[in-house]
């Protein structure tokens, strides 16, 4: 410990939540100065001169207020016809109501060419691609959020260095080579990124916000295991980078499904058979000397494979089966691995998956049902599970038998106050799997309330953001992509942080970044790329071949 | 991609539930945080589950009655100064739960929602009691083995004295080793509830005089008791025709039985609830147990006792106490604290909410009620005891079925300049009250020290 400790401490346990707060503002303002804007590609005009401009690559054509190209027509279906682009052309495709195109009428897909009339109901429609109505977008410049990086980057020295000043002598070197290395990851992102048109660090600051918590608690409760979160990281950005290169293909992402899928199966079955059981699930596979989790890899195929599966809107019956098939096996392995935390959270992404493309209500509420029975049948043929569920809402009583890591982390958290008492200097983290199961705790007493519900705040930042990407991105593809891992990782973080405070059943999941383990944080990265390729391809822009990355 | 995006409800849910969620938790830990903070376990502040993070308690004269050196939790070096001040203290491992260890754990501790339990905040804040550590030591040998408490407090300024409750314990060993002794973590004083016998007529005649025009002049016959709706009321002498002055000076309960009759069921609970009944009053914010009073709907026979202070009626000694203040004090009195003063800025706040006075009756009836209850000394109990305090007061015996012995109650207050105090005391199981509890209170009252 470093002689100025105390006074930086009692300094920098202000300054860290201000800028934490600080961080939220501008994240808030940037959010609402980035909305994209819409750039028409494509346009249907009626007889009466009135104009529907397209300007997404996918969309709806109907009667409906959420239409793409909303008709003013009783005799319009609500979602009556779809329209999209693919291989460099337009094509329609009839939904609830009859088309015709050039009096023809349209049975399955139909390609659209300039001037081609159609009728949908009693209105008439004529097809104009060639010469749209072009906005001039070029002038608008969304902020990059530099501004925010560099409060961030504030953040992170100011947490670094009260770390550095608190383990002086133990850790004399690691820990400025860590932060630093994070902020040096960080910005050469942002100074490459920032050569891409429309570049924005809306998504990433929340990350990297959530990053730096998960390695301040790594340096207090396992420094030995710094090094690895950090490299674990870097690979993880790294691997996001590639990943999200790979998902703007749409069309090989579509080819590659079915690889993905039995590559996911295969490995999640091997380690459900042959997996190393830690804390009570069989989830680990040790591979030349390194464990990793195949479950945390599962999520991005589980995702990939759900929104590749639901690739273009008019094709789903085959792939609804696929689909549905394939997550019941992905779900099955996990009960195999005893690994119910997880079957959870697929369940969460499935349904928002098939919420989203498919108005079968009546199927998502069976499988909500059915759910809610395999919930049951759990309790009843895992005992443990039970015993947890059994403290749940009266923990107090059995603070120190089933009740231990809650009532322990809800002591902690008070004991944090809002402030918090300092990195390294809680008890919380002395007991075992409080720096991945009850990571929340750990952060709240050592770094405060504030950062704390910073760190809560993030994943609704995410959940928020992901929701604008859905609506302006350029096909349901990305849609669902990223609405379904905002949703996976928001459920994942309510299962960890209700779970560990005893508003929810403790089910022993991580909290995607912060906690402690290589596997979730890099799988947590590759995840972000649904993000990131929702976002780098607004508004139908296929046929333009920008450089992105 | 309007369309798809508006069907991502199940995100959107997700966000909503998530910021309930998020609402809900921190809400818990604003209402309860200091009561989670405060288990045991948690090492800031606790170890072996002992409580070693405090600020020091002092008596009112400075006497250090606990603080921590060391790393270690310390009282005072005198075991009796230890065992007579235990549960206003209170022990470490939160037995006592009316003493200032646990009542104030915040403000001692330093915890606040802000800052939690933060260690560069310092080592807890102190406590100034307004206790005598001399006088409830006092009070602790006059109640020698017997259960029982004795609270005196300074009518004009609410200063709380002596504040004892037997059995007691040694707080420097483990508490859980005292729990043989029945009762012996309660805090008599403000977790106490007795039948309080005769003192309840105290309030009887207090209802006399606020309904009866004719209250003083007024008179009933005893004839070693009375018969109300063919029923028997037994009294303990023949006390021939007594106005309420008499009644009261002899503790006549043909007399106070028909004066509650004649009061009615709905006046006399009225003026109960004035006083206190039924009500929780606060010492510092620390609740206490409530006195109660149950006279509408009792027949006739029970009514009758009930103004005499039997049939359901049970009292808190500390509300009895605030009742004697207020009497003393001519109508109201300053509200009775434990608490001089702290150097924790939430402590102020809590002292300041604290204060302030409890008005309970008229100034003419408090003076006829002192007046009589002097007299009850100077003609019944014997002034020669209570040497320059010009006491008032008022002896109860409890009867508590046929086979125990009733306990015996004492309850008043000096009107002496230099002794402003009321006071009350109870011992449990010792028969009379002008006996045991009447001596008790001479002995403390004799040695409490005058006040400035
Ligand atoms: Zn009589």
């Amino acid at each position: 410990m470093h002689g100025l400790y105390p006074f930086y401490l009692a300094a920098s346990r202000w300054v860290l939540p201000a800028l934490a707060v600080l961080v939220a503002l501008f994240w808030v303002a940037y959010f609402r100065a980035a909305r994209p804007p819409k750039r028409v590609i494509a346009r249907f005009a009626d007889s009466q001169g009135a104009s529907y401009p397209v300007t997404v690559a996918e969309g709806f054509v109907g009667r409906g207020r959420r239409c793409d190209v909303a008709l003013p027509d009783e005799t319009v279906q609500k979602a009556h016809a779809v329209f999209y682009q693919k291989n460099g052309g337009w094509w329609i495709a009839s939904r609830r109501g009859d088309v015709t195109v050039n009096d023809v009428p349209a049975d399955g897909p139909v390609p659209l060419m300039d001037g081609d009339m159609l009728t949908l109901g009693r209105t008439a429609l004529t097809f104009v691609c060639n010469d749209p109505e072009q906005e001039d977008i070029s002038s608008f410049t969304p902020p990059t959020g530099a501004l925010l990086l560099v409060l961030l980057t504030l953040f992170q020295a100011v947490m670094g260095g009260q770390l550095c000043l608190r383990y002086w002598t133990e850790l004399p070197l690691m820990l400025p080579v860590c932060f630093g290395a994070l902020i040096a990851g960080e910005w050469l992102y942002f100074l490459v990124g920032r050569w891409i048109p429309h570049f924005h660090m809306l998504m990433e600051i929340p990350v990297l916000y959530l990053t730096t918590l998960g390695l301040a608690v790594c340096a207090c409760a396992s420094p030995e295991n710094l090094y690895k979160q950090l490299i674990c990281a870097l690979l993880g950005m790294a691997g996001y980078i590639g990943f999200t290169l790979l998902l703007r293909k749409e069309s090989w992402c579509y080819a590659l499904r079915f690889v993905v899928a039995g590559i996911t199966l295969a490995v999640l079955l091997f380690t459900a058979l042959f997996g190393t059981r830690i804390f009570g699930a069989r989830n680990w596979l040790s591979i030349a000397g390194f464990s990793l989790q195949p479950s945390e890899f599962a999520k991005i195929a589980f995702v990939f494979v759900g929104a590749c599966g639901l690739y273009v809107t008019t094709q789903k019956r085959l792939n609804r089966w696929f689909f549905l098939a394939f997550a019941a096996a992905v779900m099955g392995s996990l009960v195999l691995m005893v690994d119910f935390g997880a079957v959870a959270i697929f369940f969460v992404a499935l349904v928002i998956i098939l919420l989203m493309r498919l108005t079968d209500v009546r199927l998502v509420g069976a499988l909500v049902a059915a759910a809610v029975v395999a919930g049951v049948l759990v309790t009843v043929l895992y005992p443990y599970v039970a015993s947890r569920f059994g403290a749940w809402l009266h923990v107090w009583e059995v603070a120190d038998a089933a009740g231990y890591q809650q009532t322990r982390t809800l002591i902690a958290a008070a004991s944090g106050g809002l402030l918090g008492v300092g990195g390294g200097n809680g008890y919380l983290s002395g007991i075992a799997a409080a720096e991945t199961d009850l990571v929340f705790g750990v952060v709240s007493e050592e770094w405060g309330g504030l950062i704390a519900l910073g760190a809560a705040l993030c994943f609704v930042a995410l959940g928020v953001l992901a929701r604008r990407l859905a609506e302006n991105t350029r096909s349901a593809f990305y849609a669902i992509g990223v609405c379904a891992a905002a949703g996976m990782m928001l459920f994942q973080a309510a299962l960890n942080l209700f779970g560990s405070t005893d508003l929810l059943p403790l089910t022993g999941v991580t909290m995607m970044f912060v906690s402690r383990g290589g596997t979730s944080l890099m799988a947590a990265f590759w995840l972000m790329a649904y993000f990131k390729a929702a976002e780098a391809r607004p508004h139908g822009l296929e046929t333009e071949r920008r450089r992105y990355y | 991609m309007k369309h798809t995006a508006a069907r991502s409800l199940a995100l959107r849910l997700l966000i909503l539930f998530f910021c309930l969620g998020l609402a809900l938790y921190y809400g818990q830990l604003a209402v309860r945080g200091a009561r989670f903070a405060s288990y045991p376990t948690n090492r800031h502040v606790y170890a072996d589950g002992r409580l070693v993070r405090a600020g020091a308690i002092t008596d009112r004269n400075g006497v250090v009655l606990a603080h921590t050196q060391d790393g270690q939790r310390l009282f005072n070096e005198n075991a009796e100064i230890r065992q007579a001040t235990v549960h206003a203290v209170g022990d470490l491992e939160g037995y006592v739960s009316t003493g200032v260890h646990t009542a104030f754990w915040a403000e001692l501790t330093g915890y606040d929602a802000v800052n939690g339990l933060y260690s560069g905040n310092g080592a807890g804040h102190n406590m100034q009691l307004t206790l005598d550590a001399d006088l409830c030591v006092t009070a602790w040998r006059a109640l020698g083995r017997r259960a029982g408490t004795v609270g005196v407090f300074n009518y004009n300024t609410g200063e709380i004295l002596c504040m004892v409750s037997t059995p007691t314990f040694d707080p420097q060993l483990a508490s859980a080793d005292a729990g043989s002794q029945k009762g012996v973590y309660v805090n008599r004083l403000l977790s106490g509830s007795y039948a309080p016998g005769s003192v309840f007529k105290v309030v009887t005649a207090l209802s006399v005089l606020q309904n009866l025009p004719d209250a003083q002049t007024r008179t009933f016959t005893c004839q070693r008791g009375v018969t109300i709706e063919d029923e028997w009321l037994s009294c303990l002498g023949n006390h021939g025709t007594v106005d309420l002055q008499t009644a009261l000076v002899k503790s006549c309960n043909a007399a106070f039985a028909q004066f509650a009759l004649a009061v009615g069921r709905e006046n006399l609970t009225r003026t109960a609830q004035s006083v206190g009944f039924d009500r929780t009053l606060t010492m510092d914010g620390i609740a206490c147990t409530q006195s109660h009073y149950e006279g509408i709907g009792a027949r006739s026979i029970d009514f009758g006792w009930s103004g005499i202070g039997q049939y359901n009626d049970t009292v808190n000694p500390f509300q009895y106490m605030t009742f004697m203040g207020a009497i003393a004090g001519g109508g109201s009195c300053a509200r009775p604290h434990l608490v001089a003063g702290t150097d924790s800025l939430p402590g102020k706040a809590r002292l300041l909410a604290n204060r302030g006075r409890v008005n309970m009756m008229r100034r003419d009836h408090a003076q006829v009620l002192g007046d009589m209850m002097r007299k009850a000394v100077t003609d019944h109990y014997g002034d020669w005891q209570f040497n320059g305090l010009e006491l008032c007061a008022k002896t109860g015996t409890a009867e508590i079925g046929d086979r125990d012995t009733p306990h015996s109650w004492f309850v008043g207050f000096c009107r002496a300049e230099s002794k402003p105090y009321a006071f009350v005391v109870v011992v449990e199981n010792a028969g009379s009250g002008l006996g045991a509890a009447s001596s008790i209170a001479a002995r403390v009252l004799q040695a409490a020290p005058s006040a400035e």
